[in-house]
């Protein structure tokens, strides 16, 4: 323990468990968007989905429980890093120019990331909480969740979520790598590219379903 | 690049005027001539003689081999650490590099563990005791040995002769938004882990050098990789990976 607890007094140890966890939730993402796929097909689908996850029962539960311990733990090691390297400048530069190698998006990770923070309580509120407490209006979950996220507020908080997402995984999986001291030179640039290309690919991915259900005259006004 | 060097450019210089590490600082407007042909530092140091002529205090700047070896010179010149050339030390950045007319404005390097002693001077000292906490072989001197006793591959001759190549100026702190120590604390770790020599001090090493920059104060790497675009000496972030690498090897073996 006490190894442990030497290890996350560093900025380097907690930045290693902010990697694994980020990787982790980078992981239920993408099952996550592979479920919405179902959508591709039919409400129903989505429905026989969300059934058999309800089927494992306890497991279901760990999966939740697990799940929202990785969110917790990731967002309070990144906002106490955060704090820590706020206050290694106290004095910042009256004139600062760029040096040409930080992006948009690694310069608006905690941006992103809270804004992932609050798309997340908003939905999670919106289908698994009502879910759990049987509310009727999720009742069919698959119709729900078509008339939320092609109802013009629900797309633009859902596809505001789902930038927030691409722009954050653009820099964070690269970074994450090169945390975990994965990085070297002869592929250092492949797994660069392939960051983008994964962060592209989700969030076309997500952004993929309200457009097809408008287009289709599957959204909220049917 | 600017000017040819038979043209004089005339310059309006903000420097950066702080009487010592607990008082406010503020930036004093000089308008000067200089020569293409002037060192940046050379330049200040005809700022600071007709300073003196008027009997006004000049302005107190590092400086020592003026050959880009030493790591001693520093500024933050118009929001770059070292000024506008890449892998290039402030003694080495020449006036050419500038237009006539050109408004130029100098500060210190800025992070809470580099305090502002007086003007543009900062105590950098953290850094060496960075270094204390393990940035070291522990060897007995004595008669050299055979020069091929220890096979070394080459390639890690290179990338640890690159590591070595790090001077400890700083402009990797001043350049990182979070005022983080990673570059300059992974290529010290670095070149001793990728030799045999560094080999039976490797963990003490690592928990100790990343121990100590932490507490220094600075702040944690997010992976801009500003660092390596303002380093001088062109030092790989590849070498943060490694200090990863190894912080995380000895957190695990070190008893």
């Amino acid at each position: 323990m006490h190894a442990l607890r030497r290890f996350l007094e560093t900025s380097v140890g907690r930045k290693t468990v902010l990697a694994i966890t980020g990787l982790s939730l980078f992981g239920f993402v993408v099952v996550h968007l592979l479920g919405n796929f179902t959508l591709f097909s039919s409400t129903e689908a989505l429905n026989e989905y969300a059934q058999k996850l309800e089927d494992l029962g306890p497991i279901l539960m760990v999966a939740e429980v697990g799940l929202l311990t990785l969110f917790v733990v990731h967002m309070g090691l990144a906002l106490s890093l955060h704090r820590q390297s706020r206050e290694a400048r106290p004095d910042d530069y009256r004139v600062r120019a760029n040096m040409g190698r930080s992006t948009v998006a690694s310069r608006s990770m905690l941006i992103t990331g809270l804004a992932l923070g609050v798309f997340l309580v908003i939905h999670i509120t919106d289908f698994r909480i009502k879910k759990i407490m049987g509310d009727p209006a999720v009742a069919d979950l698959g119709q729900a969740v078509v008339e939320r996220i092609t109802s013009p507020l629900g797309l633009v908080i859902y596809l505001g979520g789902i930038i927030a997402l691409g722009l954050h995984l653009r820099h964070a999986l690269q970074s994450a790598f090169q945390t975990l001291g994965l990085s070297h030179p002869r592929c250092a640039d492949n797994v660069r590219r392939a960051s983008v290309a994964c962060a592209a690919l989700i969030t076309l991915g997500f952004a993929a379903i309200p457009l097809y259900l408008l287009f289709t005259g599957q959204g909220a006004s049917s | 690049m600017g000017g040819h060097s038979d043209e004089t450019l005339t310059l309006t210089l903000n420097i950066w005027r702080q009487s010592g590490p607990d008082t406010a600082g503020e930036f004093e407007t000089h308008s000067r001539e200089a020569s293409p042909a002037m060192s940046f530092l050379e330049m200040l140091d005809v700022v600071n003689e007709n300073l003196q002529r008027e009997g006004r205090e000049p302005f107190a700047f590092d400086h020592d081999c003026r050959e880009g070896i030493c790591g001693m010179c520093s500024l933050v010149i118009n929001g770059k650490p070292h000024g506008p050339e890449s892998e290039t030390t402030t003694c080495q950045l020449h006036m050419r590099s500038f237009n006539d007319g050109d408004v130029i404005w100098i500060e210190p390097f800025r992070a809470k563990a580099f305090p502002v002693l007086r003007d543009l001077i900062i105590d950098r000292s953290p850094l060496d005791r960075i270094i204390q906490a393990g940035g070291y072989v522990s060897v007995n001197t004595g008669a050299p040995q055979d020069a091929n006793a220890l096979p070394i591959p080459k390639q890690n001759a290179d990338l640890a002769m690159d590591a070595a190549a790090c001077i400890g100026c700083g402009a990797c702190v001043a350049a990182c938004p979070n005022a983080a120590a990673m570059l300059f604390t992974a290529a010290k770790v670095s070149q001793l882990a990728l030799l045999p020599q560094g080999a039976p001090e490797r963990e003490s090493r690592a928990l100790g050098m990343v121990e100590q920059m932490e507490a220094e104060g600075f702040g944690h790497c997010t992976n801009h990789y500003e660092c390596m675009a303002a380093c001088p000496k062109g030092i790989s972030t590849d070498n943060i990976a490694r200090m990863n690498r190894e912080y995380l090897r000895a957190s695990i073996l070190s008893r």
